[in-house]
């Protein structure tokens, strides 16, 4: 080799190595690369993942003689801290069918050793799950520092194996979702919410190992935030749904879910295999039958007597959360969770002569359609009763709702009732907007500086039970406070006289509360007293219901709302209206805001309908929604003046 | 078995089988009560080792929903499986007079253990907490039941406090209390002292008997303890107050180390000084070593003492500075009494060396054991005072200014002592004598005797005069004691003054501009500091008046930093303003113009502007303000008077004072200046409002005043009067016309 050669050869060597250049350097530097961007793109993120990865595997695992099923779920993510150290937290949910093993947490590539993990039972929103645990482990990370974490899962019982979802509560910029499905699996893989996703969908076959591999990948995620009142989030973000149909393994086979048809088997059975011993209450129902002879009229009575003696206590408990309490022992604990006062209304209304059934029902939070092979479809339990060619279906757990009258979380929800062998599908009636309406009727007068008025206020629907129900549980000693503070919509101007009210445990027929009230800081005059100006709005309603601009999820109100309101405000001798504020006109598909004053002889008449008719405000609308608020707003707070 | 006990048990079984409680003789008063006690049996053994067995009858009468729920959540003894110290020997339930089971298999968790942050479908974990096993098990109960619970349980420590009230309204309460005793005699007698507070007591309580081992009360119709607004409701509480007096046999409260036992005087002190030597003995070094450098430090400024005050701060100062955070000092203890102790010896040795004549004094926290008419449970030592300059020195714990009382000691009376002679020596003895569980006295150095409270001074004495007795008993040296008062500081002591500016009310729709200056004075001053103290400016402004004593490092903050340290401030200054009220769009600047640190008279003081919305309504011709609201946040009275069961209390006196100009634009007047002039004085307090336009401007001055500590329940109509007229005051609306 000549010189030219030999320096060539020399310092095509050591000039990269001079100039810092590794193997490796590429590498590294694409990864600074994208941890510099994702720290400026996420800048108020504590914790950031750069790869999560989650591979699904199907596996028969000999147990002596048996042979096991199992699906392995293996789980690894990345994550750094960009800003500021942080403790993290890691939480793995499992259950009695499932387990979690090999936790491993690495801080910049070493083992953490003598990872402190809690192992306890899952409470979300006061719901208590028996069978629902989670292991969870806190990790400080420093700034800037990767924490790699993996861990192992096993469900062993592919029935309760289904959704799975793409994003977390903190960005991720990259994820894949891969399943290794051997050719003896037979399954299903529904996709939702993929519109507005790029996520790629790759198949492939693995004949080395007889299976096929499904990847999903998504780059980019943005982290679910942790927002009020935003839609369940099966409604909005990509998840895949995912069906065990079947397997076919050495020993033996298994058939899960096929079709929606072994769904009903299999709550069927485990509802048929409760015993239920209603001798228990037999004497319970002759004392609350009495001498009652109509047979609508009883089931009303029993219905009435499981809301206001049995306490709803929201403890899933029970193979999963499926199997319903024996209805004895809900009776003889006086307490149970949705399955048990349905299993306890079923069989009380059977033991009198009904046809009651249990009902499946998935509430309006589940967007899927019933006919899934899943039991995701479901999360609630209520009874069916057969009556007069007529179907009752009764919630025991809504306390205070009447016959025929149905929560606004199940109206308009398909169901499927109990039917031997096969089952019913059925849906539960929805009703118009105006059954949750809210009509007030005032009358004011001004007296001095003061405004006197009275009101008649009328609840029905969800206004009516929800107040039933908040006045029911305070204690009783504070009733009369919080009927008072209600009434004066917290105003520290309106100051409530007395009031009276109609029965509050009167379940058919609307709330009606009176009132008599003082409003003060109301009325002024001018100082030659030639002109008064009046503030007479009290309640003001979504007067400061602005949605924040940062705000990203949509917004979905409990129920649908319904105001009507007319106040009639006198005008006092020798004056005449000089100014009323501007009329209000919104209306959409979403909701109107109607408000006016006109003059109606010698008074003044407020008028407002309010009219949420679809509880979803989409983010795309808060804008407007915003603006309307303000429009809302000014009619509230613009003064009336009246001259002499 | 002694004859008590077994009086007990036969009593206590007879009452298993007693009848279900009637129903009927349930006051008329009652009939909204949720929950009725219709009985309580508290009955307390303590044993020599200083554990104690209890045994507890509840007759619970739950009457609405609230109340099934509220059972439930008790934590039902004999299926709690917690982690504490108590072992479940028995329970017993009942509903409506049978015996009844309950479930344990259907347990549920004790609520809100665990926080949640449900952000996605795969419930992940905002923070986890360990549940710590507890789990309640819920009673099948309906309204209108009657349950009765039977327990007894033996618990490795012993009780202090037995309150003589609970959260329900109860229809009998009795409790029954005993302890076992050795015979006392004259030196290094343990036994416990069974204090109650006669004033708190149910004057329809029977005593059935009291000496120094036993005490019991049988009580009808006790009222339920209610929260209400300016009240501690510690010192509300009618409760029995045991003392123990014992052996420690090591160091910390470990209840295993304790032991009723006889001694003789010889061990008695022998036991004395080496715990005394234990505690504070080996850290004799350290609080020489701090001492030497406080002194040192203070030798270039104060070369020599000619402002003997000025002299007293800095070594303040420098020994709060110094010690900081710094818990290896020398046992510095923040929980208590080692702390306190450490800062006297350390002051003690700074000061006594330049001849500044020093006292320790002992006190009481008003909220601890009773009002302040009946103190007798001092606490142990808190400061220095300097008594020719009548100023007093709390250990730097407080936070507060050199001179300056802790909010809790206001008004309270104090025990001091000297020990000059004892600087100058350089030696240094304490006495240690445990006067009860938590509070151990001590003695002027070198006393050659022991304090025995419970020989010199009889049940329900008071523990100063017992302190003093005991040293005006040892003839051979003279000691110096006192006892003081602390002050009760006025109202315009402690006291926010506020500037407020409203310069341009035509806003054309946008939020309002408000500019204020706002001065803090007193514990108002402190309380505003702790808050401000992680504010680098105002963290500077400290370290730079101490720069010459010693060398503190300034921080030096980069650009962003200081940015988003702005942005911090901001922020909780935003949070302050929604608290007090106001609907702030954003805060616009702020500037802190003086911290005053160490000078009790003069305030901090800071400006901040700010924007704020749905607070002005333009239309037509008139503009409507709520110059009201301007005052700022004001108290709540929810209560009727005569609904009014505790005495008043407030830590201190103070007062708010605020100056509202608002600039009056061209072309409009004023039309209900009247409106703004309101006034209310009572013995306890005042809020009162002066209004009027000043050329182009209109002037509110508003005074608020809680002129008080204690105050009397039955004179409630003094403070709620005044309450109501600035509660109200806060919506009132100025009117001006075009």
């Amino acid at each position: 080799m000549n010189e030219l050669k030999r320096s060539v050869l020399f310092f095509s060597f050591c000039v990269p190595i001079a100039i810092g250049i590794t193997p490796d350097t590429f590498g590294q530097s694409t990864k600074r690369d994208l941890k510099k961007e994702l720290t400026t793109k996420y800048a108020d993120e504590p914790c950031i993942a750069v790869k999560e990865d989650i591979k699904y595997s199907f596996n028969l695992v000999k147990n002596g003689k048996k042979e096991d099923f199992i699906i392995s779920e293996n789980y690894y993510s990345n994550q750094f801290t960009p800003n500021y150290s942080y403790t993290k937290s890691n939480v793995v949910f499992y259950d009695d069918y499932s387990s979690v093993k090999n936790l491993v947490c690495k801080k910049d590539g070493k083992v953490v050793g003598g990872l402190p993990v809690v192992y306890t039972n899952y409470e979300k929103a006061e719901i208590f799950h028996d069978d629902v645990k989670l292991c969870a482990y806190k990790v400080e990370m420093g700034k800037n520092q990767n924490v790699e974490s993996s861990y192992t899962k096993e469900y062993r019982n592919p029935r309760f194996f289904s959704k799975i979802y793409f994003h977390e509560g903190y960005p991720i910029a990259e994820k894949t979702i891969v399943f290794e499905v051997p050719e003896w699996v037979s399954l299903e893989i529904k996709e939702f919410n993929f519109e507005g996703f790029a996520i790629e969908k790759t198949e492939k076959s693995i004949p080395a190992k007889k299976s096929k591999e499904i990847r999903y990948l998504l780059k980019s995620l943005k982290p679910i935030p942790d927002e009020n009142h935003k839609p369940n989030i099966a409604k909005t973000h990509p998840h895949l749904m995912v069906f065990i149909k079947s397997y076919k393994g050495k020993v033996k086979s298994e058939n899960y879910f096929s079709s929606h048809d072994d769904v009903y088997a299999w709550c069927k059975s485990l509802a048929d295999s409760v015993d239920n011993d209603p001798e228990v209450f037999a004497d319970k129902l002759k004392e609350i039958a009495s001498n009652e002879k109509d047979s609508v009229l009883i089931m009303e009575k029993v219905f009435y007597w499981i809301q206001d003696h049995v306490r709803y206590i929201a403890f899933e408990d029970g193979i999963m959360g499926y199997k319903p309490q024996a209805a004895s022992r809900v009776y003889s604990m006086l307490y149970g969770d949705c399955k048990g006062m349905a299993n306890l209304t079923k069989n009380m209304l059977k033991s009198l002569g009904y046809d009651a059934r249990l009902t499946w029902i998935g509430t309006k939070d589940i967007p899927y359609s019933n006919d899934l092979p899943s039991l995701g479809v479901y999360n609630h339990m209520i009874c069916t009763v057969f009556l007069g060619g007529k179907k009752y279906f009764l919630d025991g757990t809504e306390n205070f709702i009447a016959l025929n009258d149905y929560a606004e979380r199940i109206q308009g929800r398909p169901v499927m009732i109990e039917n031997g062998k096969a089952y019913i599908n059925d849906k539960i009636p929805a009703f118009e907007t105006e059954r949750n309406k809210i009509d007030i009727k005032s009358k004011l007068t001004i007296t001095g500086p003061v405004l006197k008025g009275n009101s008649t206020l009328t609840l029905n629907g969800e206004e009516k039970t929800n107040f039933l129900r908040a006045v029911n549980d305070i204690k009783t000693e504070n009733q009369g406070k919080a009927i008072k503070s209600y009434l004066e919509s917290g105003n520290p101007d309106v100051s409530v006289v007395n009031y009276s009210n109609s029965n509050f445990n009167e379940r058919k027929a609307p709330l009606v509360i009176n009132s008599e009230f003082e409003m003060s800081n109301k009325v002024f005059y001018s100082k030659d007293k030639k002109e008064i100006i009046l503030m007479p709005e009290k309640d003001a309603e979504f007067e400061n219901f602005l949605f924040d601009t940062t705000r990203i999820s949509d917004y979905e109100f409990y129920n649908r709302y319904f105001l009507s309101s007319v106040c009639d405000i006198t005008i006092p001798a020798g004056y005449s209206v000089k100014n009323l504020p501007a009329n209000v006109t919104i209306s959409n598909d979403t909701y109107d805001f109607v408000l006016a004053y006109t003059q109606v002889g010698n008074a003044i008449r407020q008028s407002k309908k309010i009219v949420i008719k679809k509880t979803l405000i989409k983010q795309s609308g808060f804008k407007n929604w915003n603006e309307d608020i303000l429009t809302l707003k000014k009619f509230y707070t613009e003064p009336l003046t009246l001259k002499q | 078995m002694p004859k008590n006990i077994l009086l007990f048990f036969l009593v206590f079984s007879c009452s298993l089988f007693a009848q279900v409680p009637d129903t009927t003789s349930i006051p008329a008063h009652w009939k909204n009560e949720s929950i009725i006690l219709l009985d309580y049996d508290y009955s307390i053994r303590v044993n020599r080792s200083g554990g104690h067995e209890e045994k507890i009858r509840m007759v619970y009468y739950l009457r609405d929903k609230w109340g099934l729920d509220e059972v439930s959540q008790i934590s039902l003894p004999g299926v709690v499986s917690g982690k504490t110290t108590e072992k479940k020997i028995g329970t017993v339930y009942k509903r409506n007079g049978k015996q009844i089971t309950i479930d344990t298999t259907q347990l549920i968790p004790r609520k809100s253990k665990i926080n949640f942050n449900n952000a996605t479908g795969r419930k992940t974990l905002f923070s986890v907490e360990s549940n710590n096993g507890q789990k309640l098990a819920v009673p099948s109960l309906e309204v209108g039941d009657i349950l009765e619970i039977h327990y007894e349980t033996k618990i490795s420590d012993a009780p202090t406090i037995i309150p003589l009230v609970t959260k329900f309204c109860a229809l009998n309460y009795a409790v029954d209390l005993w302890i076992e005793t050795v015979s006392s005699y004259r030196y290094g007698t343990y036994y416990a002292t069974i204090v109650v507070d006669p004033l708190l007591m149910n004057t329809k309580a029977t005593f059935k008997s009291q000496n120094e081992n036993s005490f019991s009360i049988k009580q009808q119709n006790v009222e339920k303890y209610k929260e209400e607004i300016l009240n501690d409701n510690l010192s509300q509480i009618p409760y029995v107050l045991v003392k123990y007096k014992y052996k420690d046999l090591g160091v910390g409260n470990n209840s295993a180390d304790r032991e009723f036992v006889k001694m003789s005087e010889e061990e008695m002190k022998k036991d004395q000084m080496t715990r005394v030597r234990q505690i504070y003995y080996k850290k004799d070094k350290q609080e020489k070593a701090l001492a030497r450098r406080i002194s040192g430090s203070l030798k270039k400024k104060h070369p020599k003492i000619e402002d003997t005050l000025s002299y007293v701060r800095d070594a303040y100062y420098l020994y709060r500075e110094i010690i900081g955070g710094d818990y290896l000092y020398a046992g510095y203890n923040k929980s208590g009494y080692k702390g306190n102790l450490f800062f006297v010896n350390v002051m003690g040795r700074v000061l006594g060396k330049k001849g500044i004549k020093n006292k320790v004094f002992l006190s009481q926290e008003n909220h601890y054991g009773g009002t302040s008419k009946q103190s007798d449970f001092l606490e142990p030592v808190h400061g220095i005072v300097i008594p020719h300059l009548d100023f007093y020195l709390f250990n730097p714990l407080y936070n507060l200014e050199p001179g300056n009382v802790p909010s809790h000691f206001e008004n309270q009376t104090y025990v001091s002592f000297t020990a000059n002679k004892y600087y100058k020596k350089n030696r240094y003895k304490w006495w240690l004598i445990p006067l009860g569980v938590y509070t151990p006295i001590f003695i002027a150095p070198n006393s050659g005797g022991l304090l025995l409270a419970g020989t010199a001074a009889g049940i329900g004495g008071s523990v100063a005069d017992i302190v003093i007795a005991s040293v005006k008993s040892k003839k051979k040296r003279k000691y110096d004691y006192k006892t003081g008062h602390f002050p009760l500081s006025q109202p315009n002591y402690n006291q926010i003054s506020t500037d407020v500016e409203i310069k341009d009310l035509k806003t054309n729709g946008k939020p309002l501009e408000i500019e204020t200056k706002n001065s803090f004075y007193g514990k108002m001053k402190i309380n505003e500091l702790r808050k401000l103290n992680n504010y680098s400016d105002i963290y500077n402004m400290e370290k730079n008046i101490y720069k010459e004593l010693i060398h503190a490092k300034t921080p030096v903050q980069d650009a962003e930093a200081k940015t988003n340290e702005a942005k911090t401030m901001k922020k909780l200054f935003v949070i302050d303003l929604k608290d007090d009220g106001f609907d702030v769009d954003k805060v616009t600047s702020y500037n802190f113009d003086q911290a005053n640190f160490f000078n009790t008279s003069a305030p901090l003081k800071y400006s901040l502007n700010y924007t704020a919305k749905n607070i002005l309504v333009e239309s037509g011709d008139y503009l409507i303000l709520n110059a009201g609201h301007l005052i700022g946040e004001q108290l709540n009275v929810n209560e009727r008077n005569s609904e009014r069961t505790q005495d008043f209390y407030i830590p201190y006196q103070k007062q708010f004072t605020k100056q509202i100009t608002i600039h009056i634009p061209a072309g409009y007047t004023v039309q209900n200046i009247e409106d703004f002039t309101v006034s209310k004085e009572t013995t306890a307090g005042k809020f009162v409002s002066k209004a009027y336009v000043d050329g182009g401007k209109v002037v509110i001055n508003t005074t608020k005043t809680y002129a008080f500590q204690y105050y009397d329940k039955d004179d409630v109509d003094d403070i709620y009067s005044f309450l109501i007229v600035a509660e109200h005051f806060r919506n009132k609306r100025l009117v001006l016309k075009k």
